[in-house]
């Protein structure tokens, strides 16, 4: 990642821009604020993950300074793993996430929710310097 | 002890559960212990990266990853009520293929309303969830959403007509466009004359059938009148 000005304080008079970003603030918020302890709260955050992703990428390729080159529209958070933006630590708490989305399809409960929550807190610790960056969080 | 799968199966399938960190034959060797494949896989209909769905009928720590999803379930659940009136058992016991052991409970597997009214509960949260973010999902976000809640739909279709929720390439080949009377080369696994007429209609129609709504009648010549 480069180092300067936030792509907000270039973009504070686009409105499609300040609508992307309120809407990846407040999805970032709702990730911050929910605790998975069911299946519910499992697809919750879940959707909030696509929101955030279809938030940023779009933010992401608005300013290909930030991480260098484009992002793919599917497997975001993958993609920032593979290209390490994301550390391996926030990619293993991704996947544990994602497990626990995808046992909510079948309303499944979390088999450890504790777990679960930890993988939540170190998922979002790894994302907050490239949402710092994008002027998100 | 692997002889029920092929070769090949049971390379994928050792690679896929040593993820887990788990081994297939000591998986497959445990004294009396029935171990299925259920699933897409289990009849063949496996795509490229579908994940391995394995049950093991004894103690252990479910585990799920992107290549499997290894579920335990012990011998005082498998004669409970509410297994075998669940969804899953009702699956495995159609269309799993046992790879140790025969099973015994698959004889005493039921259609039940609590599977039915589970499915109907689950469909209504997501879609009230998918809604409300609908407008900040991307193009790929919203197919997948929406792609889900269709299965699902699909699924509480099959439960409710009391047949077992066949694997999920069987529904996506039953998403025929309207009236498109192409056959999947599956054929042979549909059983449900619903799933068969999921083939051959409108699949929107037959879930409005089956959740109660009655579509309005066109009138003929504007005359006539629903009562």
């Amino acid at each position: 990642m480069t180092s300067g000005p936030t792509n907000g304080d270039e973009h504070a008079e686009d409105e499609a821009y300040l609508a992307l970003l309120r809407s990846a603030k407040e999805e970032f918020a709702e990730l911050e604020s929910t605790t998975i302890f069911d299946a519910h709260t499992a697809r919750v955050v879940e959707l909030a993950l696509d929101a955030l992703a279809t938030a940023l990428q779009t933010l992401l390729n608005d300013d290909l300074s930030i991480v260098g080159k484009r992002v793919p529209d599917d497997a975001f958070y993958e993609w920032l793993v593979e290209n390490g933006v994301l550390d391996s630590e926030a990619g293993n708490a991704l996947d544990i996430l994602l497990e626990a989305a995808k046992d909510a399809r079948y309303g499944e409960e979390p088999d450890d929710p504790d777990a679960v929550e930890e993988a939540r807190q170190q998922f979002l610790d790894g994302l907050r310097p490239l949402l710092e960056k994008v002027g998100v969080a | 002890m692997t002889a029920l799968l092929s070769a090949s199966e049971a390379a994928e399938l050792r690679i896929a559960l040593d993820s887990i960190g788990v081994r297939l034959e000591a998986l497959l060797e445990e004294p009396d212990t029935e171990v299925a494949l259920f699933g897409s896989r289990a009849v063949g209909l496996q795509r490229p990266g579908s994940d391995w769905d394995i049950v093991c009928t004894r103690a252990g720590r479910s585990r799920h990853s992107r290549s499997v999803d290894l579920l335990f379930v012990t011998p005082a659940v498998l004669e409970s009520n509410e297994w075998l009136g669940s969804e899953i058992a009702q699956h495995i016991a159609r269309y799993g293929r046992w790879i140790a052991g025969k099973p015994a409970w698959a004889e005493g597997v039921f259609a039940s309303g609590a599977a039915v009214d589970r499915k109907r509960r689950l469909i209504e949260d997501r879609a009230a969830l998918v809604h409300g973010k609908w407008q900040r999902l991307g193009p790929v976000f919203r197919e997948r959403h929406a792609t889900l809640l269709r299965r699902d739909l699909q699924r509480l279709v099959v439960l409710a007509q009391g047949y077992p929720v066949p694997p999920t390439p069987v529904l996506d080949d039953g998403f025929a466009p309207a009236f498109d009377p192409v056959v999947p080369a599956n054929a042979s696994l549909i059983e449900s004359p619903i799933i068969r007429e999921l083939v051959r209609r409108d699949v929107l129609e037959c879930i409005r059938s089956m959740l109660f709504i009655t579509p309005s009648r066109t009138p003929i010549g504007g005359s006539e009148v629903d009562r």
